[in-house]
């Protein structure tokens, strides 16, 4: 889809029929649109305006919690001219795809009603214009199936989209998850795989319920504790869900109450000087999180430090032995035990016993040992010195990763000080209105944390209803077979678990395939689009297992806490080109990417690569 | 790892070739429910078709047992 031709009549702020061209006609080259403006001068309202054509929009994710029916599209001076008449809001957007070109149109009906304005659907209508010339009209029916075939709807956040938006995709939160997650699903286009899957489940439930109902005791037994971990883990992600609601909620209601006390002119730099270091607290919390993860991942790699004393002594005794020429001994064991038996040295002298050289080969041949346990003594004094060189480097990183962490939580500590007094002092403000508002402010805050402290259990509870399922499922299979032999539904029941088994492993090896894709993707864009000094430091951009993005430095660590708020900007719109790139199967990219609001934060060098 | 262009082009078609790797009846019980899913009826309704596959597919499993 290139968009091209842009007509809006009385939308928003654009009274009477105004237009805008995309590209000049002919020019393949020219393909970037820059609209600037002041505040208020419509920016945002022409992003509003392709929205409503292509998917009919009212509301933009930034609108936040902004109510439909506060939303005007109808230009307010246009009603306001001609009262008690109807005014026909319209945008007609052209653009070209796969080398056919598209005209569709959406117009709606604004109308005051008392100090009202409704809002009406008027019409919709598609025309292509055929290789021929001729212009041909889309039935109404089929207009969303052609612009979904162009542009998928589910997808459109990702291309058209505004700043605010660009900025989540970067925020390990659950709401970043879920948009990666739903983008990478659809790209995937993997419907007809997920219905199968869930067919073949609701088989499988069948077939067990079946069987739990027939004569084998411990195939029962097994299914009913199988039943009951299902039911018990599809109970936790219920609750896990309703839990992430909930905190949305609370914070959208804390967003308002935000907007009620900002009014209150005797207390607004208290509530700026609270809502910056309420941004810090969370952008440490991050970093000390990831501290957090990076300490977990080195518990294996430095497990060996809580035997460092033992290998360290084992390895001083065996160094003490070579130093005295014990291990390995000059003299070799078996000479030694033939000069005993044979009672004469090499140098042809006899020793007798109860001499003093008797005795003396006596005390050495106790004290040594043999050659193989001498070889094991040097295998494992090598393999110990290897073991002994990581213990600094090892004990450095631990040591680093604690310190990172001890001060990521001091500072959270000094910060929560901080906040506490804002919050006091906030709190004795003279205006009543104001502290009212302000403890429901607080009450949604602990609830939020309350609420965070449930999902984190939760989440726990979950990871070990999942392993005990894995432990039922592998007893159900080894009963079903037994029982399998003379049992047809036996037999059923494990084809049905082991085709679900095979189309889930698919399932989870494509979308491992598609994330390590986009990864790829955005890391090379990413490096082309970042200044000299974030290329050195910046190098890959990883979609995590749980959809979160993260970036590593050159010592391949997660660095995304640490950098910049451009640097995020540009990460994120990496991610979304590889996302284009991806879904374009390897094809020219056709797909538009509309942002609103510039990239402000951007350094010069960082907003010419963007261009460029 | 394919290039972009060989993972897309059909992924159902790639699905199929990674079902290769499992046993006949496996095999064949996804691949009817992939294509019974390809159509628009609904999961139920794929369910509901499948549950015959599944039974003569256990059926034959037993002729070839004996």
């Amino acid at each position: 889809m290139i968009l091209h031709k842009m007509v809006v009549e009385n939308f928003r702020q654009f009274r009477g029929k105004q237009e805008i061209e995309f590209i000049a006609p002919g020019n393949d080259h020219a393909n970037v649109t820059v609209i600037f403006g002041e505040n208020g001068r419509g920016k945002t309202g022409l992003f509003r305006a392709i929205m409503f054509c292509l998917f009919g929009e009212h509301r933009l994710s930034q609108d936040g919690d902004v109510r439909r029916d506060e939303l005007q599209l109808v230009n307010v001076s246009a009603l306001v001219s001609t009262p008690g008449q109807p005014v026909r809001t319209s945008v007609e957007l052209e653009f070209t795809h796969r080398g056919q070109t598209y005209r569709l149109r959406r117009a709606i009906l604004g109308m005051q009603d008392e100090n009202k304005i409704i809002e009406e659907e008027d019409e919709k209508r598609l025309y292509v214009v055929t290789s021929d010339g001729n212009t041909e009209s889309v039935s109404t029916t089929e207009i969303d199936t052609v612009i979904d075939s162009i542009l998928d709807r589910r997808v459109k956040d990702y291309f058209l989209f505004g700043g605010e938006k660009i900025e989540r995709l970067t925020r390990a939160s659950i709401a970043q998850r879920r948009e990666i997650s739903a983008g990478i699903r659809n790209l995937l286009n993997v419907d007809a795989l997920e219905k199968a899957i869930g067919a073949v489940g609701r088989v499988l439930k069948t077939l067990e319920k079946e069987l739990s109902n027939s004569s084998h005791e411990e195939l029962s037994r097994l299914l009913k504790r199988l039943g009951d971990n299902e039911a018990e883990q599809a109970g936790s992600r219920k609750r896990l869900e309703e839990l992430a609601d909930e905190i949305r909620l609370a914070q959208q209601e804390i967003d308002k109450t935000d907007k009620e006390l900002i009014k209150f002119n005797e207390i607004r730099h208290l509530l700026e000087k609270r809502r910056s270091l309420e941004k810090e607290l969370q952008d440490l919390e991050q970093q000390r999180d990831e501290a957090l993860n990076e300490m977990r991942n080195l518990v294996l790699k430095t497990t060996a430090l809580i035997v460092a004393p033992t290998v360290i002594n084992v390895f001083a005794h065996i160094e003490k032995q070579k130093q005295r020429g014990e291990i390995p001994s000059e003299i070799r064991r078996d000479l030694i035990e033939r000069i005993i038996t044979e009672q004469r040295c090499i140098c042809g002298n006899e020793i007798c016993e109860g001499t003093d050289a008797y005795s003396h080969i006596i005390a050495w041949l106790k004290r040594t040992s043999d050659v193989s346990t001498q070889d094991a003594a040097l295998n494992l004094w090598r393999y110990l010195a290897e073991v002994r060189n990581h213990f600094s480097d090892d004990a450095d990183l631990v040591e680093k990763q604690l310190q990172q962490y001890g001060n990521r939580t001091s500072s959270m500590a000094n910060i929560n000080r901080g906040l506490d007094n804002v919050r006091n002092q906030i709190g004795s403000s003279e205006r009543q209105d104001a502290t009212k508002l302000d403890r429901q402010r607080k009450k949604l805050q602990e609830s939020i944390i309350s609420l965070e402290a449930e999902a984190r259990t939760k989440q726990i509870q979950l990871e070990q209803l999942h392993q005990e399922n894995d432990r039922h499922r592998a007893l159900l299979k080894e009963e079903k077979l037994k029982v399998g032999k003379n049992d047809e539904l036996s037999r059923r029941s494990i084809l049905a678990r082991d085709t679900l088994d095979a189309l889930e492993g698919i399932y989870q090896q494509f979308t491992h395939e598609i994330k390590e894709l986009i990864g790829k993707s955005a890391t090379q864009l990413f490096r082309e689009l970042l200044d000299k000094e974030g290329r050195e430091n910046l190098r890959t951009i990883v979609v995590n297992d749980d959809y979160s993005l993260q970036v590593l430095d050159r010592y391949k660590k997660p660095f995304l806490a640490n950098i910049s708020a451009g640097q995020r900007q540009i990460m994120s719109i990496s991610f979304i080109a590889a996302l284009a790139r991806t879904a374009s199967r390897g094809e020219n990219i056709e797909v538009p990417l509309f942002m609103d609001t510039p990239f402000g934060r951007l350094s010069y060098e960082h907003r010419q690569n963007l261009i460029n | 790892m394919n290039d972009d262009k060989t993972l897309f082009q059909d992924v159902n078609a790639l699905i199929m070739e990674k079902l290769n790797a499992y046993p006949d009846d496996v095999r064949e019980l996804a691949i009817q429910a992939i294509r019974l899913s390809e159509a628009r009826h609904p999961e139920s309704a794929v369910a509901d078709q499948l549950q015959s596959i599944v039974r003569r597919l256990a059926k034959q499993q037993e002729g070839d047992d004996q």
